[in-house]
């Protein structure tokens, strides 16, 4: 099972749409998909209009195993499940600083899904906590939405040197321009400055409307408008992924 | 036709409006709505004895994909590409992989035979909840017979398949469905596979070689030999069709036994039918299981392929291919002409005297036939003390001396007492009768492995000696001395044994057991 972290210290990058496109061009009948929200916003539950069930929380989540696996959720499209996330998560970095090995901690969590499972995504929420750091060590890949901003560029140096500090393995953060506007001059400068950059990947997302009424659609886009030039980005991008994802494996 | 072990299927009987069942039932907000209907062409496969169905299994085609499942739960047990649509295949004419070794554990001889094809209509839809997410789906499935030539008539079924951690939120809708009687009912897989396999009218219906004769042992002798005589007769009917097919050597072989009961039964109660009446029916019987020999011979050896080539070394392997070509070849000459035999004017005369001569209930003059009339049990006792003396004295003469030619005599021997105990089984002890059939199973066997190693022998010699010398005789010859010292090794390790198994056979034990099963007969 390959793992990949939807990641960003800032909010409103493009995390959840995807996390959301993605799994969904992932999923098929050779390679079953898991995604798992654990942002307490819970957007891509949203996204695929699931809700967790009343006695689900964080505590639960934690506990791994046959707790987490009887809260899995299938979503409309085949191969498709997702683990919904509960507002109680909003608690997790209280909760895992109160255990043992709490930067291991997401490792152990998750153990056993791989039985099922040929790719994990996990949609994370905006900060840099102890429960980031637990993502950090149990993800393969680590895939941060950039905008081409001073301010988003800023962020994704922040997390390389935090990786440093704490003697993670920055090859493993991939980054990629999302929600690209080409008629601003900054973001075709940035994104052309930095294409070269090892750790950024080709395919840019670029923005567009489409991928914001998803929130009104409440589904992939690439399910409902596969030929939109976003649906047609995400692919491209996925593409790219999966070589990151074999080139990772050798 | 596989289903997630969670699905519940309802059959249903007449136009029962399920559709409308399920939507009254609806919690508030949910809808339902039609997503596809589609077609499928199923191909369900199973061997002539229905071997698969014995084990629990369904082995059905669908798009390409050979794939065989539980009954018990519906779940695919293992899948194979299969492209085509054969109308019979051998487990081993599969790739290597679990599908095959799976179809291998329920016969490794017996081909699997398309039984039926079907067509499935399917027509879905999706039940979505408040928040017109799908919780879960319902389908409508019909089936027809795709050849049209099916008969019967298929049940359809509605069933209703909940999403992944739906099955609470989908639990009170179901327990709303009106009560599944009458017009619904949840149906389990096996049944639904039962359904159409009743209604597509399977080719073997429940078909065994086997005798299970219930004797009445005060009925007159030549009551219940006319009885054995038509089980025989119906065995090599049906037989018939899977023979011209060659569908596999199982249906020559069980109809060549067929012939051997009837004739071995026939010979050996000599005085119950008027020997002017039987002496053409068994010169009728021997021809036509002498007009089966070689095409026997051709299968059996052919079937000896793996075997033959597992006891050479790598180098010499391929060494036998120009052998099994010309096995092959003479298979096909032998097949056409027993099946020219089969269709010709004289079987089908044959065949229409024999089955008048064993339809005649009169029994025969006490004149002509002493014990037409004599009780069923008295004959089979005296019958049985005859062909077991037999086996003893001839056994008895055996030594290591003794030539291939007694050993295959005493075989014969054997061969006619298991016929007469086989025959006669539902008048003894069940526990007695099993005891001795498996103490002449051990001496038959031995005596079998023996006889069969000898033919093999000598059939290896004749092909040595008339080798065609221009398509590499002299690999295929040395190929031919490694089989041929093998098999010597072999049958003296069996012909060492005899003695062994023989005086297990000719002990006290087996003479007490023997005697027991006879007490309540004389």
């Amino acid at each position: 099972m390959k793992t990949i972290a939807l990641y960003s210290i800032k909010g409103g990058v493009g995390k959840t749409a995807a996390a959301v496109n993605l799994s969904f061009l992932a999923a098929s009948r050779s390679s079953p998909t898991l995604i798992c929200d654990l942002d307490p916003q819970g957007a891509s539950s949203f996204y695929f209009r699931i809700t967790a069930s009343r006695r689900y929380n964080s505590e639960k989540f934690l506990k791994g195993s046959q707790k987490i696996t009887k809260n899995i959720k299938a979503t409309d499209y085949e191969h498709l499940d997702l683990l919904p996330s509960d507002l109680s998560y909003r608690n997790l970095d209280i909760e895992l600083s109160e255990g043992k090995k709490p930067k291991k901690r997401l490792t152990r969590t998750l153990e056993g899904l791989e039985d099922e499972y040929d790719y994990l995504f996990l949609d994370c929420p905006p900060n840099l906590t102890l429960l980031s750091e637990s993502v950090f060590r149990a993800s393969d890949i680590i895939l941060v939405p950039v905008i081409p901003t001073t301010l988003s560029l800023r962020t994704f140096n922040q997390l390389f040197d935090f990786f440093r500090d704490n003697d993670l393995d920055t090859s493993r953060i991939t980054g990629f321009f999302s929600m690209e506007e080409k008629k601003k001059s900054m973001h075709r400068q940035i994104a052309d400055e930095f294409r070269s950059n090892p750790a950024m990947l080709k395919q840019t997302i670029p923005y567009s409307s489409d991928i914001e009424k998803m929130g009104l659609t409440r589904a992939p886009l690439n399910a409902t408008n596969p030929n939109s030039p976003a649906a047609k980005a995400y692919r491209k991008l996925w593409e790219e992924v999966k070589e990151v994802l074999r080139a990772e494996k050798r | 036709m596989s289903n997630p072990p969670e699905t519940l299927f309802f059959r249903i009987n007449g136009d029962a409006p399920m559709i409308q069942a399920v939507g009254k039932h609806l919690p508030d907000g949910w809808s339902i709505s039609r997503i596809s209907t589609r077609r499928e062409r199923l191909v369900f496969y199973d061997t002539f004895e229905e071997e698969a169905f014995r084990n629990g299994l369904m082995i059905m085609r669908k798009k390409g994909v050979l794939s065989i499942i539980e009954l018990e739960n519906g779940i695919v047990e293992a899948e194979t590409a299969l492209s085509q649509t054969p109308p019979s295949f051998l487990a081993s004419d599969l790739p290597e992989g679990k599908a095959r070794k799976k179809l291998q554990q329920c016969s490794e001889i017996r081909a699997f035979i398309n039984r039926c094809p079907v067509d499935r209509f399917l027509s879905s839809w999706r039940i979505f909840d408040d928040n017109d997410k799908t919780v879960g789906t319902l389908d409508y499935e019909s089936i027809h017979s795709s050849d049209k030539t099916t008969p019967g008539s298929f049940p359809c079924y509605y069933s209703i398949t909940p999403l992944k951690g739906y099955h609470k939120a989908l639990s009170s809708l179901l327990l709303a469905l009106p009560e599944p009687v009458d017009a619904y009912r949840i149906a389990s897989f096996r049944e639904r596979f039962m359904a159409i396999m009743e209604a597509a009218a399977p080719p073997g219906q429940g078909y065994s070689s086997k005798l299970h004769l219930q004797l009445d042992a005060e009925a007159p002798i030549h009551q219940s030999i006319r009885r054995l005589l038509q089980f025989a007769t119906s065995i090599m009917l049906v037989n018939e069709t899977g023979i011209r097919k060659d569908i596999d050597s199982e249906f020559l072989h069980d109809y060549r036994v067929a012939i051997r009961r009837g004739r071995s039964i026939l010979r050996q109660l000599n005085g119950v039918f008027d020997p002017e009446k039987t002496a053409w029916a068994l010169a009728g019987l021997r021809e036509l299981g002498k007009r089966t020999n070689q095409l026997r011979d051709s299968d059996v050896y052919l079937l000896r392929r793996q075997e033959y080539t597992d006891l050479l070394p790598l180098s010499l392997r391929s060494a036998l291919d120009p052998f099994f070509n010309d096995l092959e070849a003479e298979k096909r000459l032998h097949h056409k002409q027993f099946c020219r035999y089969l269709s010709g004017r004289d079987y089908l005369d044959f065949m229409t005297s024999w089955q008048e001569f064993i339809a005649d209930e009169t029994i025969p003059e006490e004149e002509s036939a002493p014990l037409a009339s004599r009780p069923t049990a008295k004959v089979a006792a005296k019958a049985l003390r005859k062909a077991m003396k037999r086996v003893h004295v001839h056994g008895r003469r055996i030594g290591s001396e003794s030539s291939d030619a007694e050993l295959h005599e005493l075989r014969i021997d054997c061969k006619k007492l298991r016929y007469l105990l086989e025959f006669f089984s539902s008048l003894f002890q069940p526990k007695t009768s099993t005891e001795v059939l498996r103490q002449m199973k051990a001496l038959q066997d031995n005596l079998g492995t023996f006889v069969d190693l000898s033919v093999q022998m000598e059939f290896l010699q004749h092909r040595l000696a008339t080798i065609p010398s221009e398509r590499g005789g002299i690999g295929e010859a040395a190929a031919l001395g490694g089989l041929l010292t093998s098999l010597s090794r072999k049958r003296e390790k069996v012909r060492e044994h005899f003695q062994v198994i023989f005086s297990g056979f000719d002990s006290d034990e087996t003479g007490t057991l023997f005697n027991e099963l006879l007490t309540g007969l004389d």
